[in-house]
């Protein structure tokens, strides 16, 4: 009995000490800031006596560095400590393997990168970077790379597109591509030329020769391929490019007009609209057996349809209910509901990569603006405003929109041009592409591989 | 059965208190791996050749390439939104409320009687005029000032004062230096981003610096795959933690409240409400 007692004593001690080893204050913060987060980025170091075409080696270090800093400040989510600062805390000669992260921190940096490059004997560069986590402490990744010279801007994108993932645990959207419409003349003599650009704008290039009207470009998940609507004649039909050959082919032969094609996730399909005795319905192809499926039958235009990331579902624009709005329905075209109800027309819905949300482009009173929703529509947030915004595409990652924007024309006819823009899911970070000439409808790629 | 009673004591005690002692040790940082993974690029035109069909119309081309300095030099660098989205100004702003909080506290103080009568009379008619104007700053006093307050004054009113109420101004003090310090970067944007709570547990020494490091407590979902975005959060809230560091404006005298704590970060109420 007593032997219990003391069972029981002992019991309860230890209770007691666990009890005050956790009694401690509870501090719930939930209030916060969403600014970007400060990160230095030094250039890499490499030799100034290596001497390849375009410049140094240390040279390519200081571009390659350039290029991930003006990444990482595009995307809105980082800010690239100012470089003279470092100078300042003498952290000019960086210890590649221990960083004085005391320095770092002393100017404000949360992360940091740093790196090498040297030149191989098969001419190849050798790129070598690690990304640090200043207050911790530690580091986050480190990474090798091996290319040629002429890579050093996908380098820098790849170098991008790790930090990025590491530090906001999303993959990036920075060794991409944009596919777009290139618009040049008077408005009633319109060439449009299908152009593409590395998202940051640089490697222009046209594909098409303007002969032919293009419009619609999408890009398939698999990179390599793009649709679009082109007019040969008076018909407009969809085609397929090939960027690695060069080949176009007409994809299928419909008795009507075809328009807003775009592929399925798994790019073996191609889902669109036809019109055929003057309505339009859905359809998809697939594009081996070129086998023709009717998803849609209602006396409405049905169009601007896309699909899930999982296939599972597709979403179109209908005036089904009178006013243009915004449906879901299964991939076999069963179960269509609603989704949008606000005020005005919504219009070219697309469903993100990610899944979540679906952006859209709504017109009210007006004004255009490109926002998102839940796919059940819930959650409307617009995240753009304009005279005219247009043709929202998503950022491979889910978490920018690209989108065309016209200017408003003024009392003698000047203005409208159209130009690219961007918007994170926040919808404080907007900004313009810059492309060489007018710019519509742009599309962009997956990641390269 | 009493040999039985003892041995089962024994291993429970044993138990306990080995359990005490390892269970903690799971949350010690590993140390860094520091190595660097080699990637192999292949040239981009192996993959994508891209043909350049535009050639023959080289006038067309040119004009085009007059055009576009001239577009670049009317695009605004940034739109206005961006620069309203940064609270920066915050900080200029931050200074004034100080000192002007200093003065509605010691009005209010309602536990320090060796106070208020300095500021009262002496400045009757303006200092009421001023409190009218306070009255937003009055309403919101600063915790931070009232444990500074409390830790000058401390043996005449240590015993009178509550112990939650100590706690709630610790809390209030904490939770304020980590936003007026602008420490805690919300994950905005990212996939479910109002779902990613994060629990830290942080000891602090008597001066308020950081003893060991910080660590993460619900870190289940830590290394799961898929759960990049918790461990995105996690880490922007360590930081936010050793940001903030040192939390040298908590009282001493009440050093065993605050040793310990547990600080949540949750962006729900942010994101959602």
């Amino acid at each position: 009995m007593r032997l219990f007692k003391i069972l029981i004593l002992v019991v309860a001690g230890i209770a007691l000490m666990v009890s005050a080893a956790n009694a401690r204050i509870v501090v719930d913060v939930n209030r916060g800031h969403a600014d970007p987060l400060p990160i230095a980025i030094t250039d890499l170091t490499g030799s100034e006596n290596d001497i390849i075409s375009g410049g140094s080696v240390k040279d390519y270090g200081q571009r390659i560095a350039l290029v991930v800093k003006a990444d990482l400040t595009r995307s809105g989510l980082f800010r690239v400590v100012d470089s003279s600062a470092y100078i300042k805390s003498g952290n000019a000669q960086t210890t590649l393997h221990s960083p004085n992260f005391n320095n770092w921190n002393a100017i404000g940096a949360q992360a940091l990168m740093n790196g090498s490059i040297s030149l191989q004997e098969d001419g190849r560069l050798k790129v070598e970077f690690r990304l640090w986590d200043v207050l911790g402490a530690n580091q986050m990744t480190g990474l090798r790379y091996f290319t040629s010279p002429k890579n050093w801007r996908r380098i820098a994108h790849l170098i991008s597109d790790a930090i990025y993932k590491r530090l906001t645990g999303e993959s990036g959207y920075f060794d991409t591509r944009v596919v777009y419409i290139s618009e040049s003349g008077p408005a009633t003599l319109r060439i449009k030329r299908l152009a593409i650009m590395d998202q940051d704008g640089h490697n222009h290039v046209f594909l098409t020769d303007g002969k032919n009207l293009v419009l619609t470009p999408r890009f398939s998940p698999t990179a390599q391929e793009i649709t679009y609507l082109s007019y040969h004649g008076d018909n407009p039909r969809v085609y397929l490019y090939n960027i690695d050959s060069g080949k176009q082919e007409i994809l299928g032969d419909f008795p009507g007009m075809t328009f807003a094609p775009r592929f399925s996730p798994d790019g073996n399909k191609v889902i669109m609209s036809q019109a055929y005795k003057g309505n339009s319905d859905i359809y998809v192809m697939e594009l081996r057996t070129r086998k023709i499926q009717r998803l849609t039958k209602h006396t409405a235009i049905d169009t601007s349809p896309s699909y899930s990331p999982d296939s599972r579902y597709v979403t179109f624009n209908s005036d089904r209910g009178g006013s243009q709005q915004i449906y879901v329905m299964d991939s076999n075209g069963k179960n269509i509901k609603r989704i949008s109800f606000g005020k005005g027309r919504y219009s070219t819905p697309v469903w993100s990569p990610r899944g979540d949300l679906i952006a859209f482009t709504r017109q009210y009173r007006g004004k255009f603006y490109i926002g998102v929703m839940r796919p059940d529509g819930s959650g409307e947030r617009l995240l753009s405003e304009s005279y005219l915004d247009e043709g929202p595409t998503w950022s491979p990652n889910g978490r920018v929109i690209m989108y065309f924007r016209q200017q408003p024309y003024d009392n003698k006819g000047r203005g409208g041009e159209t130009q690219l823009w961007t918007v994170d899911l926040t919808g404080y970070n907007e900004r313009q592409m810059i492309t060489p000439l007018d710019a519509s409808d742009p599309a962009w790629s997956p990641l390269i591989r | 059965m009493r040999d039985a009673l003892i041995i089962s004591l024994v291993f429970h005690v044993v138990i306990m208190a080995s359990g005490m002692v390892a269970i903690p040790m799971f949350d010690l940082d590993r140390p860094t791996i520091m190595k660097v993974i080699p990637i192999e690029v292949i040239n981009i035109g192996d993959v994508t050749k891209l043909r350049a069909q535009e050639k023959k119309p080289d006038p067309a081309k040119k004009k085009l390439k007059k055009k576009a300095p001239e577009r670049k030099v009317e695009m605004p660098p940034q739109p206005p939104k961006l620069a309203s989205a940064m609270p920066l100004p915050n900080i200029k702003s931050k200074p004034k409320k100080k000192t002007e909080n200093k003065k509605p506290i010691k009005v209010t103080a309602n536990r320090a009687p060796t106070i208020t009568p300095k500021t009262k009379p002496s400045r009757f008619n303006s200092g009421k005029l001023a409190a009218l104007l306070d009255k937003r700053e009055k309403s919101e006093p600063s915790a931070f000032e009232k444990l500074k307050d409390k830790d000058y004054g401390k043996e005449k009113v240590i015993s009178t004062i509550d112990i939650q109420q100590q706690t709630l101004s610790i809390i209030d003090a904490i939770d304020k230096h980590i936003y007026d310090n602008q420490c805690w970067n919300i994950p905005a944007g990212a996939k479910g981003a109002a779902g990613l709570k994060v629990i830290i547990q942080v000891r602090l020494s008597p001066d308020g610096k950081l003893i060991g490091s910080p660590k993460v407590l619900n870190r289940e979902r830590m290394n799961l795959s898929g759960q990049e975005f918790f461990r995105t959060a996690a880490e922007s809230a360590l930081r936010a933690v050793r940001k903030c560091a040192p939390y040298d404006f908590l009282p001493k005298a009440q050093y065993d409240l605050w040793r310990d704590m547990e600080i949540i970060f949750d962006p729900e109420h942010i994101l959602n409400g």
